[in-house]
């Protein structure tokens, strides 16, 4: 059994030539000796389990392939940096939701891209169709067009929840925690960038028939 | 939207699975009378069904994670070295600051003397020993003063204006004036030449048909 503390220092006040005046003990939580190990191990159970995802948020938050891979590296290597922060997995998917927004927020300042630019088509035409049939080739084509077009017309806020809403399954709270915002102002974002998302689905059963 | 289970957002949750058991029942209920709730609900779905399918064709293999480890073990590597850097600056000689100083003043003194006539001898104009040191001091890139002019070529020692001295040469001529924007430049790709391209993998003439087909299956019911 672990011990609860660790001795990690002595500190010693006064002249060490002559009389040791006072000494004291400094007394620190264990910090988990084996931690880098489990950091990683549990960061490669999370990159194994939600890097495509996290990968394609980003790049339906960038409009760029290349750039939300590295922007998906970065976000799990900062991950690592405060993995011990949260502890349960069913919580782990929003948090690395809340880190990948935040690069891609700065990867947008660094390369100067408008907040609001979104290139929905130049980002389909860049990825792979990878479905088994024909069909489903053309279906996910087609509903990425939609997608895309829905996306186009939205403010970088809205489409980030509505990806993690509808795209990524994320509960409001989620969502909420996810984007730093409350649960109230999630459901307006959400229920906003909705209509918008309908409109595109509508416009493009129009075309079709 | 008028009624209260849309506007409470339970149709939502019901379509995501998070209603709990009770009020899901109370819910399909209400459906079977509602026609908004059902036509709602229909929506919700065919929002999913979209997103489903679009995740289904674009489902990736895991990319590698060893770039993520490089990119750790690479941070901790460069916060190391940042803070070996900071303390190498800090431990740069007073004498080097000062430098840039050091030949600023030098300089002043020079055009002024230049100015007011005292300057009997180039030795005059030369800078005490102690600002020469200085100038060697100084690194190279800090001071632009380029190739130094042949003395016996009248044209360049003649004196010239710092602005034209300095100004960037520009290429005027057929080549740069009649450039065309070359492929490379515009990326834009004809909406035709997509849909040759996702056309071509399958019966040209079968897409028309899919799409009615697909239409049906993220739908549902007409909007």
């Amino acid at each position: 059994m672990a011990p609860e503390v660790a001795l990690s220092a002595v500190e010693v006040d006064g002249d060490l030539e002559g009389a040791v005046v006072s000494a004291r003990v400094v007394r620190e939580p264990v910090r988990e000796a084996r931690a880098p190990v489990d950091a990683r191990a549990v960061l490669a159970g999370l990159y194994t389990a939600h890097s495509g995802r996290v990968m394609r948020f980003l790049r339906d938050l960038l409009g760029d392939k290349a750039l939300a891979a590295d922007a998906t590296q970065e976000t799990f290597a900062r991950a690592f940096r405060r993995i011990e922060t949260v502890e349960h997995d069913e919580r782990r998917l929003g948090w690395l939701f809340g880190i990948a927004r935040n690069v891609s927020l700065e990867y947008r300042k660094a390369r100067r891209v408008a907040r609001d630019r979104f290139d929905g088509e130049r980002a389909l035409d860049a990825e792979p169709c990878r479905a088994r049939s024909p069909e489903a080739q053309l279906l996910g084509r087609e509903a990425a067009r939609v997608v895309a077009r829905a996306l186009d017309g939205l403010s970088e806020e809205r489409r980030a929840a509505l990806l993690l809403r509808l795209d990524h399954g994320l509960s409001y709270e989620e969502v909420a925690a996810a984007l730093g915002w409350s649960v109230a102002k999630a459901r307006v974002e959400v229920f906003r960038a909705r209509e918008v998302l309908r409109a595109a689905m509508s416009r493009y059963e129009g075309g079709a028939r | 939207m008028s009624c209260e289970w849309i506007r409470r957002g339970d149709l939502d949750a019901y379509s995501s699975s998070e209603l709990g058991s009770d009020e899901a029942r109370s819910l399909e209920a209400h459906l079977f009378g509602c026609a908004e709730c059902a036509r709602e609900l229909r929506r919700l779905r065919a929002e999913q069904r979209l997103f489903r399918a679009r995740a289904e064709a674009e489902r990736e293999a895991v990319p590698s994670f060893e770039p993520v480890l490089a990119r750790i073990d690479g941070d901790s590597a460069g916060s190391r070295r940042a803070s070996r850097a900071g303390r190498r600056e800090d431990s740069v000689g007073w004498t080097a600051r000062l430098a840039p100083a050091g030949v600023a003043f030098a300089a002043l003194a020079a055009a002024a003397a230049s100015l007011v006539g005292i300057a009997r001898s180039p030795s005059d104009l030369a800078p005490p020993a102690r600002d020469e040191a200085d100038i060697e001091a100084v690194p190279s890139e800090r001071i632009c003063l380029g190739e130094p002019a042949p003395a016996e070529d009248p044209r360049v020692s003649m004196p010239v204006p710092a602005s034209v001295a300095t100004a960037p040469m520009t290429r005027i001529g057929p080549d740069a004036r009649d450039r065309e924007p070359s492929g490379d430049d515009n990326e834009v790709c004809a909406p035709g030449g997509r849909t040759g391209e996702l056309c071509a993998a399958t019966d040209t003439t079968a897409p028309a048909t899919y799409a009615c087909e697909d239409t049906v299956a993220w739908c549902g019911a007409p909007l």
